[in-house]
């Protein structure tokens, strides 16, 4: 699999196919960084393997002109797809190297990304490695934790997320590590009107965290890159999954996952009613 | 804001009204009289899809106890569509904010046209004595949150 994507990689570069390739390179203790090579030469220096949990999308430089090649797990995969139905990356622009994702392991257990993991192989690619014995999967959804929050009372519940936004430190990490969150400017940053108060406050987290699980909703394709950024260990996975979960529910959409889709938030039903009052007890 | 009298637990609820259906229907109850509770601040909007989400975060966390959202029925938008698109987002925003502790009954999105001062009347009357009857302010409240 590894001499595949080097040899892919060393093409693409030499070639001109591509003046940039994206991918992950394995460093001598052992930790997996992403790496951006230019030069074919580069290439056998690049690596797959547990470790590689970044999702690339998120380094990309989506109004670049380079033509970029790039590694892209399933997760990966859902977030180029999502970009792609946004009108933000150009499909021309990019070559896609798809990796059929065996799932990733950290100290000999599963990421717990991957064990969620529902698309293992990006939904587009121009070309695709597998690993003997991986197949391509599609699996139902998994929305752990949910319950757990769900089945405290409602002021029960704005503690325990007062507790952990409490914690929060506003690097914004979250939201820079984000593959859907391009925005050029950040409504955080904004201050006419200013919504999201800049100072480290109980309420200004709790509303940071909101507005940005809401900007995601719909879009979020599970990468959890934010957890995994989040120094705090904030889990805003919960919240992204309240939120996949109820677009699903709701509108049988799944982001990133279909090419040829429209935005969930950007195309309605005229009969569709009864979202507004959904029988989950939300 | 929510004041505490003899008559009991007084809410402050926000009421984000369309301009061209629930703030006239709003209107008609007013020029006819029909009482219904005086709790709603009313806002004018140009249009159910105005609403933006900071709207009722920033409602929750200055401490209005309820947010009330009134729109063109289905199909009669005066912008053709923009109360289809506002029922997605509000029905997202809405189990957002159930699920980090706002009680569901302190959000409505309701469809009033102009000519319907009664049932503008009904259903403020209907939403405000949910809100009144979870008798505490709102778990995003500013103060609550910082003391």
């Amino acid at each position: 699999m590894i001499d595949r994507i080097r040899n892919t990689a060393r093409r693409w570069l030499a070639d001109g196919t591509v003046d940039v390739f994206l991918g992950f390179r394995k460093r001598p203790d052992g930790t997996v960084v992403p790496v951006r090579i230019r030069d074919a030469s580069d290439a056998d220096g690049t690596y797959f393997g547990d470790g590689c949990v970044h999702n690339l999308m998120g380094l990309v430089d989506l109004r670049g002109e380079e033509k970029v090649g790039v590694l892209l797990k399933g997760c990966d995969g859902r977030a180029f797809v999502q970009l792609m139905i946004e009108g933000e990356v150009d499909r021309e622009r990019f070559k896609i190297l798809g990796v059929v994702c065996p799932g990733l392991s950290s100290n000999d257990s599963l990421e717990e990304k991957c064990e969620t993991c529902r698309y293992n192989t990006p939904p587009v690619y121009d070309e695709l490695v597998e690993d003997e014995g991986v197949e391509s999967w599609e699996r139902g959804p998994v929305y752990d934790g949910l319950a757990e929050v769900e089945s405290m009372s409602h002021p029960v519940r704005a503690a325990y997320f007062k507790n952990e936004f409490d914690r929060c430190i506003r690097c914004y990490a979250c939201r820079d590590i984000c593959p859907l969150c391009y925005c050029e400017e950040c409504v955080t940053e904004k201050s006419r009107p200013q919504w999201v108060e800049v100072g480290v406050k109980p309420s200004s987290s709790f509303y940071w965290h909101l507005i940005r699980a809401y900007h995601l909703a719909g879009r979020c394709v599970s990468c959890g890159e934010c957890d995994r950024a989040c120094p705090v260990g904030i889990p805003l996975k919960y919240l992204n999954r309240k939120m996949s979960r109820q677009v699903e529910e709701l509108f049988d959409y799944v982001p990133g996952t279909d090419p040829d889709a429209t935005p969930v938030l950007l195309e309605f039903k005229e009969d569709e009613e009864h979202v507004l009052c959904p029988g989950d007890g939300s | 804001m929510s004041k505490e009298r003899d008559r009991g637990y007084d809410p402050t609820i926000v009421g984000l009204l369309c301009n061209w259906c629930t703030y006239a229907g709003a209107d008609l109850a007013g020029t006819t009289r029909i009482k219904h509770p005086q709790n709603m601040r009313a806002i004018r909007i140009p249009c159910s899809g105005r609403v933006s989400p900071h709207f009722i975060f920033t409602s929750l966390f200055q401490g209005a106890d309820g947010v009330f959202i009134g729109g063109c029925h289905p199909a009669d938008c005066h912008y053709t569509s923009g109360n289809y698109y506002a029922r997605r987002r509000f029905a997202l925003m809405k189990s957002l904010l159930d699920f980090v502790g706002v009680e569901p009954d302190r959000l409505t999105l309701e469809w009033v046209s102009a000519s319907e001062g009664d049932r503008f009347a009904e259903v403020v009357t209907e939403f405000t004595e949910g809100v009144k009857a979870l008798g505490r302010p709102n778990s995003l409240k500013r103060d609550g949150l910082e003391s």
